[in-house]
């Protein structure tokens, strides 16, 4: 076995970590053109967010790094839930003074004001995910509100707001491109390189559009992989070394979907691998009983680790192509 | 996988109901608790037998280092182990068979 394959499965397969994705909610204020998410309403239960602590709980002893992720939906239309669960979170690494909590979240930005933010931080969540489809004249095209409008100003204005704060966190740029904003996204990375160059909190990674299951599949202008890959050598040439990127394309990727300690928490507690294709059968995995204990069915769950127990790097990288 | 001896199939993973892995085979089992030991002796971690671990998880509670979510495993890119002073150690194992 090489150090490589060791140190991989140190990581797959140790019960020191523990990392949840939460859906708090599956309704977003937005509808974006690609997305694949069915906007289901509600908003999860006094029930669900109980057995989540319950369950981080009963594991607190034994572990040594909690990872909590925020999707939806939009997970910031529930910002109570997010900050009494990471509250809690925080509240045992007094228990445990080995735990590292840490958290991150998926958000589009748009109600991540400073306010929020401070409170989202001094609660451990500390890394946010802000996806840009270029600047506004093409962004507010494709990432819209639920009533049409546009979105590039506030969340632009957003993250202008938290560069001139104090506060210490990290923004992840997502900047998306396709074959249909390839022509502006140079502008975008004007912007971005005079706005927020040498500020390490931010960092920017480009992610080619592609289709995952949304009703608007059939017009993507995708690129393939190999152009995809030329695109993005381009757009980081362009940025230049000032700005931070923190994808690099050529190390292999682990998601989260392939690791055996990895579990998506859906806001009616229904327990999935992959936040993507939530709805497939394959990514029905179990719930997440009222006491905090999982019901896990071990027969669907099992494909999601072929990566896990071959170490193959490509089913790591998206094992839900694999399944 | 090249130079794994032992069959390990899916099927010998079982998630415990507190989300705690079980590997049903005795024998993979012991053998990577074994090589495990030889990563992090006492215990299992990302930062443990690493030398600057205060240093490292300090950078991620500050924001700087990317967590377990998006970790990269080369040395020398961006990882678990930026900012840390032996992330090379770590992951090239010289320093830490001993």
């Amino acid at each position: 076995m090489s150090e490589k394959d060791e140190y991989l499965f140190s990581i797959l397969f140790s019960d020191k970590i523990l990392e949840l994705t939460i859906l708090p909610t599956e309704q977003c204020n937005f509808r974006c053109v690609y997305c694949y998410e069915k906007f289901i309403s509600g908003q999860m239960s006094r029930e669900i967010i109980d057995a989540i602590k319950a369950l981080i709980k009963s594991r607190t002893l034994g572990l040594e790094h909690l990872r909590i992720g925020w999707f939806g939906g939009e997970p910031l239309l529930v910002k109570d839930i997010i900050l009494e669960i990471s509250s809690y979170a925080m509240s045992l690494v007094e228990i445990n003074p080995r735990l590292f909590f840490d958290s991150g979240m998926s958000t589009n930005g748009y109600l991540l004001t400073n306010e929020t933010a401070e409170q989202l931080i001094s609660n451990g969540v500390t890394e946010f995910q802000v996806s840009l489809d270029g600047p506004a004249s093409y962004h507010d095209k494709v990432r819209l509100r639920r009533d049409g409008k546009g979105t590039f100003d506030r969340i632009w204005r957003n993250l202008l707001d938290l560069k001139y704060s104090s506060l210490e966190f990290k923004i992840n740029l997502r900047v998306h491109f396709s074959k249909d904003n390839i022509e502006v996204i140079d502008n975008l990375i004007k912007d971005l390189k005079a706005n927020f160059n040498n500020d390490h909190r931010f960092q920017i990674f480009f992610k080619s559009i592609v289709p995952l299951g949304g009703k608007n599949d059939a017009s993507l202008n995708c690129f393939n992989d190999e152009e995809a890959y030329r695109v993005i050598q381009d757009f980081k040439s362009r940025l230049g070394k000032g700005i931070y990127t923190f994808m690099n394309e050529e190390s292999p990727y682990i998601c989260y979907a392939g690791r055996p300690t990895s579990f998506v928490i859906r806001h009616d507690g229904r327990l999935a691998k992959c936040t993507v294709g939530l709805d497939e059968p394959e990514n029905q995995i179990g719930y997440l009983r009222k006491n905090g204990t999982l019901e896990i069915d071990q027969g669907k769950i099992q494909p999601w680790f072929k990566g896990a127990v071959s170490l193959d790097r490509e089913i790591l990288r998206c094992p839900r192509a694999f399944i | 996988m090249a130079g794994r001896s032992l069959e390990f199939t899916t099927d010998d993973v079982v998630i415990a109901e507190d989300g705690r892995v079980t590997i049903n085979n005795s024998e993979f089992a012991k053998m990577l608790v074994s090589h495990i030991k030889k990563i992090a002796p006492g215990n299992v971690g990302i930062f443990d037998n690493c030398d600057c671990k205060g240093k490292a998880i300090s950078e991620i509670a500050l924001g700087k280092v990317i967590p377990a979510t998006t970790f990269r495993l080369d040395p020398g890119t961006v990882g678990i182990f930026d900012n840390c002073d032996c992330k090379g150690r770590i992951m090239q194992g010289e320093e830490i068979r001993r």
